[in-house]
């Protein structure tokens, strides 16, 4: 390839990275050395809004939060996407049915599954209380989302739950293997169980990685949830960097505050990186 | 197989089944809410609905566009997904040549996968305001292509590094341009994965609210996902009309998705992971 | 190659649609050059948050319609509309700072964050706020917002946010009337909480509005109105007392309060499920199917005399503001808008038609405005005998304890943090 057409081709790529990522980043931290209301000027104050934010309780709640949800991609969201697949791989009847509703949570907006979750969990006109009602579990009825003992929990569910998306990338994988690894562990008399973790499970390391990567990428940067079902509340106990982003900055407006809090997220976000990079090493010297 | 008929396979299926129960039950749940009036929802949830009515719907049709949100949430949706994938099907194709700044350029790419641009509400804000796209689907579009660009880049590359070098050899000995190799046996080739990260780049600028909310002024630009909101935040919210307007956004996605079901899973489990 | 064809079309499809976007923003960089419309008038963009989906929507609508009308030709206004309040004042802030301000305007004024005012960025009325016109507002509206001299804001709506009470349930919980002292209401509370009937709504989300009222005229009936006008430090005694007995009546709120926004809460009353909300005159509007049932009442004290017998909490300022401009002629048309809608018979029409209650005064003595009947008709009344008032407290915090507000007010109700914390920390943000 010529070095004109390298250019060419490369251009609108690294364009869009620019002006997207690297560009910001740069304004980013900038901004984060001055207090700035976003209208009048602004006035340099050196580390003074990295010091408020790391004494900030609030600060420290939405990055505990936001590593909760990290937490809950990796232990929950993607184990449960795993298990479906393992079952579906299978092949029961009406395995292919099943992919395709299972799926279907994931062509609903975050927006409207949001929402609907809010109803879900209403104290009065919930489903959720009524239902617990109507079996007779009454006391268990609950103000699920006012509670910050539950409100976290109930704002993760619906992603924990919704896993169509990894659980098809983990089929795909699946789809790869050759049926002859499975026969021959049946004709050494290997039950269902035993197949999936010896057989299915070596096997799916960069299906893994992809979930890994895709998910934790989304929950560092998840807003939708916490800010339609709970707003950060109660009493900012699922507030995540994403919505302490936001409302230092259209709230309060103290830009370089929330600037500092971006720089944070990026910060964890190449946390993350550098350990999927790990994972990722350790897969290609498996490989080779 | 003697296995059909163990306690193991009926477990399985019980649990398959609840899942599905679950998932669906709340769904099941909004569309029947969403033909109630407003004062049963509040007053009586549960009670078996005793009026059910396309009331909520003909109100939401008549008081708000929500013809043109929809053409504007697709729109948005179809031109981040064309910008962003044109882009990186390039990018990913001029990468499997070698050049200086090869590597440099893999580093960064992959770095920003885990950039969470929610931190660069301003910049986009000014930026967007600046090249006066502000209030205009392009300018939302355009910032959905280049947040999901790194995405792209990392499917479509990883798909194109696993299609072996010796295609790209013959093909320079039978003497095609690079330009020529590209559109003849790369793009064909590589499909399996543009399509996954078309999937994926449409369903995350479907589901955006954030930017969109942003970005947005007046009627012209307005998603469906503004819309929505709207609904629930206003002085006039109405339980109900919020019901009827997000299964007006839910119903045609739920269409497209049961035509294109095959196409959609096909394409991504072949797509979804290879290299 | 037929799904080659398949994309090819999409390829069209899409480039259309961006020479579609690209035509209409290339048009509307024209129109903000020339600021002309097609006739020739002169184009006012305005933005505001009353959907015409409301009764004072629908009635500025109508004003502005009449107001084209009127100078066809001339000036035209557009207008767009965020009926999303919270989120539309965020939106005009953005707006000054990316240098793309509303030409009109109106917003929620806060003598604590002048922002607005001092980016430079808003038109000075001064030279043509003559006599006749000031002499159209409230007493003090004008002053209170002359900012550096300069008159950036011209005073428009201004209300009291008032007891509402359903008596329909408060009959089926045996109360007769509503009860003066804050005792009283705390026992009718109990009383209709014991009946089955919850009694207050309140919420925290957003800018807890209605939580906030119900804590200012606490404050109030301890500090009385001229204190609190004063303005000074919120870390005083009063105020820790008002906080105790603010979370006194959250044992008598909604399960979703917390959380809830302005839209929940007042559905809350107006579907009769909670029996007492503190809301604007524009609640009458959303209160159709109950209107009957309602009542408006007078505010309770202590009856210790600190605060006078009739006292309201009203809401913010919330002026008309608009563009700088160096188009003389655009300048006129803005005034003239300006004129036109605080002038008498706006004022009149926007009152009783759209339940809207103004800065600009109304002609009290006007038949129509004096045979008003049903709930604006007391809402009238009960603010022709005020001999004290004092704006929501939150509308004089600080942009930043506003927003740590909703979290803290959470943190009182669910006893996380003690109403002496609850004042303190509140206090230290406000600073």
């Amino acid at each position: 390839m010529k070095k004109r057409q390298t250019v060419l081709y490369m251009a609108p790529a690294v364009i869009l990275i620019l002006a997207f990522f690297l560009g910001p980043l740069c304004y980013l931290g900038y901004v984060s050395f001055f207090e700035w209301n976003g209208l009048g000027p602004k006035a340099f104050v050196g580390f003074a809004n990295f010091q408020y934010i790391f004494s900030d309780p609030v600060f420290r709640m939405a990055f505990k939060n936001t590593v909760i949800w990290l937490l809950s991609a990796l232990f929950l969201h993607i184990p449960f996407g795993l298990l479906l697949a393992l079952l579906l791989n299978r092949q029961p009847r009406g395995w292919k049915f099943l992919r395709v509703m299972y799926f279907i949570p994931n062509v609903i907006s975050t927006t409207a599954v949001a929402f609907l979750w809010y109803f879900i969990y209403h104290v009065d006109v919930g489903l959720l209380n009524n239902i617990l009602k109507s079996i007779g579990l009454g006391r268990l009825a609950h103000a699920w989302l006012n509670d910050p003992g539950t409100a976290l929990v109930c704002n993760q569910v619906p992603f924990i739950f919704y896993v169509g998306l990894t659980m098809i990338i983990f089929l795909t994988q699946l789809s790869t293997v050759p049926k002859e690894l499975k026969e021959a562990a049946m004709v050494d008399g290997a039950t269902g169980i035993q197949i999936d973790i010896h057989v299915y499970l070596p096997m799916m390391k960069p299906a893994i990685i992809t979930n890994i990567m895709l998910n934790l990428a989304f929950c560092l940067r998840t807003f939708e949830y916490p800010f339609l079902m709970t707003g950060g509340g109660p009493a900012n106990s699922t507030t995540n960097l994403s919505l302490y982003i936001y409302r230092e900055m259209v709230g309060s407006n103290r830009y370089g505050i929330s600037m500092v809090a971006g720089l944070v997220t990026v910060l964890l976000g190449f946390g993350i990186m550098i350990l999927v990079n790990m994972l990722q090493r350790e897969r290609r010297s498996c490989h080779e | 197989m003697n296995s059909r008929k163990s306690p193991e396979r009926t477990i399985m299926y019980i649990f398959l089944a609840a899942v599905l129960v679950f998932m669906m039950v709340p769904f099941f749940w909004l569309l029947v809410s969403s033909f109630r009036p407003n004062a049963d929802l509040f007053n009586e949830p549960f009670a078996v609905p005793k009026h059910l009515s396309l009331e909520n719907f003909k109100a939401v049709m008549e008081s708000h566009p929500m013809v043109l949100y929809f053409f504007n949430t697709v729109a948005v949706a179809a031109l981040a997904t064309v910008i962003s994938i044109l882009s990186a099907t390039l990018a990913s194709y001029a990468m499997l040549y070698r050049f200086t700044s090869r590597k440099i350029l893999t580093v960064l790419f992959s770095m920003c996968l885990f950039i969470p641009t929610n931190a660069f509400l301003v910049p986009y804000y000014v930026m967007i305001n600046k090249i006066g796209l502000y209030d205009n689907i392009l300018g939302i579009a355009l910032v959905y292509a280049g947040v999901n660009l790194p995405m792209s880049l990392m499917v479509v590359r990883g798909y194109m590094e696993t299609i072996p070098g010796e295609l790209l050899e013959s093909a320079k000995i039978d003497g095609a341009t690079a330009g020529q190799a590209f559109r003849k046996i790369i793009l064909p080739i590589s499909k399996p994965g543009i399509v996954t990260a078309c999937v994926f780049i449409v369903i995350n600028s479907w589901n955006e609210l954030l930017f969109a909310n942003l970005l947005n002024q007046s009627d012209a630009s307005r998603t469906i996902q503004v819309a929505i909101r709207s609904f629930l935040t206003t002085f006039e919210a109405n339980y109900a009309y919020a019901f009827a307007a997000m299964v007006i956004s839910i119903l045609p996605t739920i269409v497209i998705y049961a035509m294109l079901t095959d196409k959609i899973i096909g394409g991504m489990t072949a797509g979804a992971v290879k290299g | 190659m037929k799904k080659k064809r398949v994309l090819s079309v999409l390829l069209a499809a899409a480039m259309a649609v961006s020479m579609l976007a690209g035509c209409g923003s290339s048009k509307k960089d024209d129109q903000q050059k020339a600021e002309k419309s097609d006739s020739g008038a002169v184009v006012l963009n305005m933005y505001h948050s009353w959907s015409t989906d409301s009764e004072r929507g629908a009635a500025l609508d109508k004003l502005i319609q009449e107001f084209n009308d009127e100078n066809k030709g001339k000036i035209e206004v557009k207008v767009t509309v965020n009926p999303d309040f919270p989120a539309y004042q965020e939106k005009v802030k953005t707006m000054i700072s990316t240098d793309t301000t509303p030409d009109i305007f109106h917003y929620n004024f806060n003598p604590n964050d002048l922002s607005r005012q001092e980016s430079g960025k808003l038109m000075d009325f001064t030279k043509y706020m003559d006599d006749e016109w000031a002499d159209r507002f409230g007493e003090g509206d004008l002053e209170t917002l002359t900012v550096n001299g300069e008159i950036s804001s011209i005073p428009f709506e201004k209300a009291g946010a008032v007891f509402y009470y359903n008596k329909e349930l408060f009959a089926q919980a045996g109360i007769d009337e509503f009860p003066d002292t804050w005792d009283g209401l705390l026992k009718a509370c109990a009383d209709l909480k014991d009946a089955g009937i919850t009694p207050f709504s309140l919420y925290t989300a957003d800018d807890a509005w209605y939580t906030c009222n119900l804590f200012t005229y606490l404050a109030a009936s301890y500090a009385g109105t001229e204190t609190l006008n004063e303005g000074g430090s919120i870390d005083t005694a009063e105020m820790k007392k008002a906080a105790e007995m603010l979370r006194k009546f959250w044992d008598y709120t909604t399960g979703d309060a917390i959380g809830a926004n302005y839209s929940v809460a007042m559905n809350n009353f107006a579907s009769g499920k909670t029996a007492i909300a503190i809301d604007g005159p524009w609640l009458i509007g959303s209160l159709t199917d109950i209107q009957d049932k309602v009542g408006i009442a007078k505010a309770p004290s202590f009856k210790d005399g600190k605060v006078a017998e009739n006292y309201l909490v009203t809401d913010a300022q919330t002026p008309w503001a608009a563009a700088k401009t160096d188009d003389a002629e655009k300048e006129e048309a803005i005034v003239a808008f300006m004129k036109y809608i605080t002038s008498e018979e706006s004022v009149k029409q926007l009152t009783l038609e759209g339940a809207v209650f103004l800065s600009p005064k109304l002609n009290m003595e006007d038949p129509d405005v004096k045979n008003t009947e049903g709930l604006l008709g007391e809402y009238l009344a009960l603010n022709s005998v005020v001999e004290g008032s004092t704006v929501n407290i939150q509308r004089n915090l600080t942009t930043t304890a506003n927003t740590k507000l909703p979290s803290l007010l959470e943190s009182l109700a669910l006893d996380s943090v003690t109403p002496d914390e609850f004042i303190g920390q509140l206090s230290k943000e406000n600073q």
